[in-house]
């Protein structure tokens, strides 16, 4: 009886055991896939640029004397 | 002895299962899965990159095109802030609007041209507070002439009107004994080398 109850008892422990590990396999994973991996060096070259011009300064120094 | 007591054989045979799929779980599946995260993040955020890309190129090209619309114009920027000091175009420029406005040049003056944009303007105990931007180098003159009133605000407009950008810090015109009008301008230009431009 005192066997059967150990057994038991072992049994509960693995099995907690993997659902622990299942856990942590799966936040890892889910943390690897999410982590942010661009080089910093690529980064730099991904800035956004405001293609406009601000073309009124021509016609306002083109205003000014020569 | 294990056909004898069936269950603790069943028992032996799950706590063994379990241990091996602990086993399996941490030494082949754990790295195989994040290995698969791993790359699967990776082509994710080159997907992303290569969009960021394409879009900056779409922003360059529209903006080469811009640019290419202004082109002609461009030489303005290089007149209203030059790359170099230019002093000398500047003094003359200075007497050219000072005689074509009528007055009698008594002084001009430009002030020590300083070389980088963190150069001190004046004394460590009394610093000049210049009013170029940031950035910009600042070229400080100084304009003295005799004339009429209206001739003196000519001066000063001419002044404003510079295409060379210039701030006037100060402009007075005093009555002198004689009966003139005596203006002094103080003003500021600037000048930007390509190895400020940030």
């Amino acid at each position: 009886m005192k066997r059967k109850k150990i057994d038991r008892d072992l049994i509960v422990l693995l099995f907690t055991t993997l659902v622990t590990i299942a856990s942590w396999i799966g936040f890892e994973v889910y943390r690897t896939y999410s982590k942010k991996i661009v080089n910093p060096e690529v980064e730099k070259y991904l800035q956004k640029i405001d293609p406009t011009l601000n073309t009124e300064v021509f016609s306002k120094l083109e205003e000014l004397n020569p | 002895m294990v056909q004898t007591r069936p269950l603790l054989a069943t028992s032996l045979w799950v706590i063994m299962s379990l241990i091996l799929l602990i086993i399996l779980l941490v030494l082949a599946l754990r790295p195989t899965l994040i290995t698969i995260a791993d790359l699967l993040a990776k082509i994710r955020e080159q997907g992303e990159v290569s969009k960021q890309l394409e879009d900056k190129m779409v922003s360059v090209q529209t903006a080469t095109a811009n640019l290419k619309k202004i082109d002609d114009k461009l030489y303005l920027l290089d007149v209203g802030l030059p790359k170099e000091d230019l002093w000398d175009q500047l003094a003359s420029k200075l007497e050219s609007i000072a005689t074509a406005s009528g007055l009698k040049i008594q002084n001009i003056i430009i002030y020590k041209v300083p070389l980088s944009p963190t150069e001190l303007i004046g004394t460590k105990e009394q610093p000049i507070i210049v009013s170029a931007p940031k950035g910009i180098i600042p070229i400080r003159f100084k304009i003295i002439a005799v004339g009429s009133y209206d001739q003196s605000r000519k001066l000063i407009e001419a002044v404003e009107k510079m295409r060379r950008i210039t701030i006037i810090d100060q402009a007075n015109i005093d009555l002198t004994k004689e009966g003139d009008y005596m203006v002094t301008i103080q003003a500021e230009t600037g000048y930007l080398p390509d190895k400020f431009i940030l």
